[in-house]
C-alpha cells in the first residue's frame, strides 16, 4: 500500500488511537483531533515533533469552523485527504424516557453530526483524485436492538446508511465507503459495565470473550488497505459472533 | 483565505479552463460553450461538477457550495463563474 494520508476523528485513546497507531506502523500520514490531550499524543509528537507523518489538534468535534480549518490544513500540509476515519462517539447511556436533553443533542451532535460533516469536508479531496476510502466507526447496537442505548443506537444506525449511500455515490470515483461495526471489546464504554453487565455479554458471545482494541484495529486497517478493494457499501461486523 | 482575489475576467477564465481539463482528463473532448450554456450541455456530470468544485476549492479556498448557495441555483456556465464571483467578494 503507498503512503495514504489518514484523517481519524478522535485518534486521541482507545479505538482511534489504535488505528492512528497502525497506520503510522503500516507507513501512513495520520492526521487526528480530539478534545484533550492523551499520552498517545503526546508520544507521537515526541517522535515526530515537525509533524512530517503525524499531527493532531484540539477541537471540539461540534465546533464545525475549526474542523473546516483542520481539514483544509491537513489537505495543505499534506497534500489531501486519502482516508477518513470518522470514529469520533460518546457514549451517553441510559433510559431513554430519562435521558437530559443536553446529552441527546451531544449524542447526535459528535456521533452523527461531526462525522458526516467530516465527509462532506474531505470528499472533494477525494473525488478531485478519483480515489479515496471512509470508514465509519459503527457499532453491533447499529444492528441489534438494546436498552439503555437507543440514542447512541440511532447515531450509529445513522452512519450505516449513510455508508451505503455514499457508496453508491462516490464508488463511480473510485471511493470507498464502509461501516466497522465492532462487538463489545476493552473500550472506555464497556469499562463503565459492572461485572454483571460484563459477565452477560461475554456468555453471549460465541467465542466467549471481549475483543481486543487491537484487534478491531486490525479490521479497520484491512477496510482501508487495498486488500478490501472490492468491499464497499457494508458493514463489517466484528464481534466475536454475538450478533450472530 | 484568499490574498489577491481574482477579477472576474480571471475567474470566468479560470473556470472555463478548469471545466475543459476535467473533460479531457476523463477522455472527453471539449466542445466549445459560452457563459449563456447549461453546464450539463458542456459535458459534465453531477459527478464531474463534484470534482470541479474541489479544484476550484484547492485554487481558491472556497467553496461556495458549502454555505453560500445551492448547487441547484447554478444552471448555467455563467451561473457558475456568478456564484464564485459572489463567493469570491463575500471573503
Amino acid at each position: 500500500m503507498g503512503q495514504q494520508v489518514v484523517l481519524i476523528s478522535g485518534g486521541s485513546r482507545g479505538l482511534g488511537a489504535a488505528i492512528a497507531r497502525r497506520c503510522l506502523d503500516t507507513g501512513h500520514i495520520v492526521a487526528t483531533f480530539s478534545r484533550s490531550t492523551s499520552s498517545f499524543l503526546e508520544e507521537q509528537r515526541d517522535r515526530d515533533p515537525q509533524g512530517d507523518r503525524f499531527s493532531c489538534a484540539s477541537i471540539d468535534g461540534r465546533d464545525g469552523e475549526a474542523l473546516r480549518r483542520f481539514v483544509d490544513t491537513v489537505a495543505d500540509r499534506y497534500g489531501g485527504v486519502d482516508v477518513l476515519v470518522n470514529n469520533a462517539a460518546v457514549g451517553r447511556f441510559g433510559l431513554f424516557p430519562l435521558m437530559r436533553l443536553s446529552e441527546l443533542d451531544e449524542s447526535l451532535d459528535v456521533n452523527l453530526r461531526t462525522n458526516i460533516l467530516l465527509a462532506r469536508l474531505c470528499t472533494p479531496y477525494m473525488v478531485s483524485r478519483m480515489a479515496g476510502c471512509i470508514l465509519n466507526i459503527s457499532s453491533v447496537n447499529a444492528l441489534r436492538g438494546n436498552a439503555g442505548v437507543a440514542v447512541y443506537s440511532a447515531t450509529k444506525a445513522a452512519l450505516d446508511g449513510l455508508t451505503r449511500a455514499l457508496a453508491r455515490e462516490l464508488g463511480p470515483k473510485n471511493i470507498r465507503v464502509n461501516s466497522l461495526a465492532p462487538g463489545y471489546f476493552d473500550s472506555e464504554m464497556v469499562s463503565s459495565l459492572t461485572e454483571r453487565q460484563l459477565g452477560k455479554l461475554v456468555r453471549s458471545t460465541p467465542l466467549r470473550r471481549l475483543g481486543t482494541v487491537e484487534e478491531i484495529a486490525e479490521v479497520a486497517l484491512f477496510l482501508i488497505s487495498p486488500a478490501a478493494a472490492f468491499i464497499t457499501g457494508h458493514t463489517l461486523v466484528a464481534d466475536g459472533g454475538i450478533t450472530c | 483565505m484568499l490574498t489577491d482575489k481574482p477579477t472576474e475576467a480571471e475567474i470566468e477564465e479560470t473556470i472555463h479552463r478548469a471545466i475543459v481539463e476535467l473533460l479531457e482528463d476523463s477522455g472527453r473532448p471539449a466542445q466549445a460553450f459560452d457563459e449563456e450554456d447549461d453546464l450539463i450541455s458542456t459535458g459534465l456530470t453531477s459527478m464531474d461538477m463534484a470534482a470541479l468544485v474541489a479544484r476550484l476549492a484547492r485554487k481558491w479556498k472556497i467553496d461556495p457550495f458549502l454555505e453560500m448557495k445551492s448547487i441547484t441555483e447554478v444552471r448555467t456556465v455563467g451561473d457558475l463563474c456568478r456564484a464564485y464571483q459572489d463567493c469570491i467578494n463575500a471573503t
